[in-house]
């Protein structure tokens, strides 16, 4: 675990060279709310195992819709901030924007060179099927709060998306995270 | 020259022998070519010789990256494969990412993987998938791929441990995994299969510097000797990095056609005028490699020698040897050299 160690020690450097560490309470907080979606998550994923919806028929496609609908139905009144609450959005947007503005103009171009350019994006949705994923920075993923395996955070437009990998659902949004970059 | 002999006789055939035997395998590129390269540190592509006999106790896999268009071309390529299999076979084959493009469904999973390979399939070679950023995260669930639900994981041939990651998410989770599962391994040969390169020459995208960062510091102190990647749609050698043989080999369905940089000092050998897949011959201390033209020619071929690990006491896990890190007990084993023949 040494290297991990490491490599966690520095990031640290630089997230308090560029930005203010997060407050530990609004992390708890986002992180209650993870979990809370994800114990709805395991619920639906039950309540369709008990509906008989095979979770290996089709290569597993027809389950994993099946389980997005199911989410959807169950989070039809999720807006944009029910995760990514008030009080951690700002300190995710200044982590974002330090972390990116210290990187070299290739870097940047790069890291947006493939995030698909998408104009609405809505809780709920779907992640445009068959749009390519963008990769996310390792160094910018060892700074943002863990997530657990059925979420990640994902660029898709402007917008930094929470993503259900399986039910490839945006989950919420926290739009305007990228500043415009050349 | 025994080694040269064994593998000429393995892989390249009969005629092979003899041209090893006399001159070596430089001797090899003089052989009449294919098309002429635009890359000056590129091989000329040349005929891949017949009716080699098989090696015994070796680990023999083939690579593909970026392959999944569903285009006359992957066909091509996936038939090139097949031709190849038939000559030598090989166990399995790794993917490294972009396996299916354009949308995850059945008609998808037909037309971009089952088909083109299902002469390969047909013979039970097993295909190990890693994800590519237009893959969807529905692929692990696919038996055909054999990621078991995961986004990574491991496995193990005879003296080789695999390691596939999920290079378009490098999170803590999968970092830490990584250097538990590299630090438990006694494997012989470690070898790192993803998506988007550490290194690359590629016009494109280029070398992965951030996420780099991230894994180059566990691949070189747990001894990783070999990385394969894609991305890029070229097929490129990169030489040694701090003791580890990096390739990208991302033209196995798409091409970028005169993508290389031409002045990266990365580039050991290249080729960016077709697709391209390649073959791995792992025995003992040696590691076979060719990179294999849709049009089955050899672009490029080599091997991978093992250093002797040095012992313990005489030297710090991070002791550089004029060939990179060179190996302690519980240190990195470096490989010796990076050859191309």
């Amino acid at each position: 675990m040494s290297i991990i160690l490491a490599l966690l020690l520095s990031t640290h450097t630089v997230l308090t060279e560029g930005a203010t560490p997060m407050d530990s309470v609004a992390v708890t907080l986002f992180q209650d709310r993870i979990a809370e979606y994800v114990t709805l998550r395991h619920q639906s994923t039950h309540w369709l195992s008990l509906k008989g919806v095979d979770p290996d028929a089709s290569d597993g496609v027809a389950f994993r819709r099946a389980l997005a609908d199911t989410i959807r139905l169950a989070r039809r009144r999720a807006q944009p901030g029910n995760i990514f609450h008030s009080a951690i959005a700002p300190a995710i947007l200044q982590l974002l924007r330090s972390e990116l503005a210290a990187r070299q103009p290739e870097e940047r171009r790069a890291i947006f060179a493939e995030v698909p350019r998408v104009l609405t994006l809505r809780v709920n949705d779907r992640y445009p099927a068959g749009d390519p994923v963008a990769t996310m920075p390792a160094g910018l993923l060892l700074l943002l709060p863990p997530l657990p395996p059925e979420l990640q955070y994902r660029f898709l437009g402007r917008t930094l998306i929470l993503l259900d990998v399986d039910a490839n659902l945006v989950v919420d949004v926290l739009p305007y995270s990228l500043p415009r970059y050349p | 020259m025994f080694m040269l002999r064994t593998f000429c006789r393995n892989v390249l055939g009969a005629a092979a022998i003899i041209a090893c035997g006399v001159t070596g395998f430089h001797a090899l590129q003089s052989v009449p070519t294919g098309p002429t390269t635009a890359i000056a540190s590129v091989q000329s592509p040349r005929p891949v010789a017949t009716q080699p006999t098989a090696a015994i106790g070796s680990v023999r896999f083939a690579v593909i990256g970026d392959s999944g268009t569903g285009d006359t071309e992957q066909y091509d390529v996936a038939a090139a494969m097949a031709a190849s299999h038939g000559r030598l076979p090989f166990e399995l084959v790794i993917m490294l990412g972009d396996n299916v493009y354009g949308g995850w469904n059945r008609k998808a999973v037909i037309s971009k993987f089952e088909l083109p390979y299902k002469p390969l399939l047909d013979a039970g070679v097993q295909f190990y998938a890693s994800l590519g950023n237009h893959d969807a995260s529905a692929e692990r669930s696919y038996g055909g791929f054999h990621m078991d639900e995961q986004r990574y994981y491991t496995f193990t041939r005879s003296n080789v441990d695999f390691f596939a990651l999920d290079s378009n998410y490098m999170d803590r989770s999968q970092l830490t995994w990584l250097e538990r599962t590299l630090q438990a391994s006694r494997a012989t040969w470690k070898i790192a299969f993803f998506h988007h390169p550490l290194y690359s020459s590629g016009g494109r995208h280029g070398s992965e510097k951030d996420l780099r960062g991230a894994l180059e510091p566990l691949l070189i102190r747990y001894g990783v000797q070999v990385v394969f990647s894609g991305h890029d749609h070229v097929y490129e050698r990169v030489k040694p990095q701090r003791g580890i043989t990096y390739f990208v080999c991302g033209s196995s369905g798409e091409l970028r056609r005169g993508n290389l940089d031409k002045r990266s000092a990365l580039t050991a050998a290249g080729f960016d005028l077709d697709r391209a897949f390649m073959l791995i011959d792992v025995a003992d201390d040696t590691l076979h490699f060719q990179a294999i033209s849709r049009t089955n020619a050899l672009v490029d071929s080599g091997r991978i020698t093992l250093a002797a690990p040095a012992s313990p006491a005489a030297s710090s896990p991070w002791q550089e040897s004029p060939h990179g890190l060179r190996g302690t007990e519980n240190g990195p084993q470096r490989h010796r050299d990076t050859e191309n023949h």
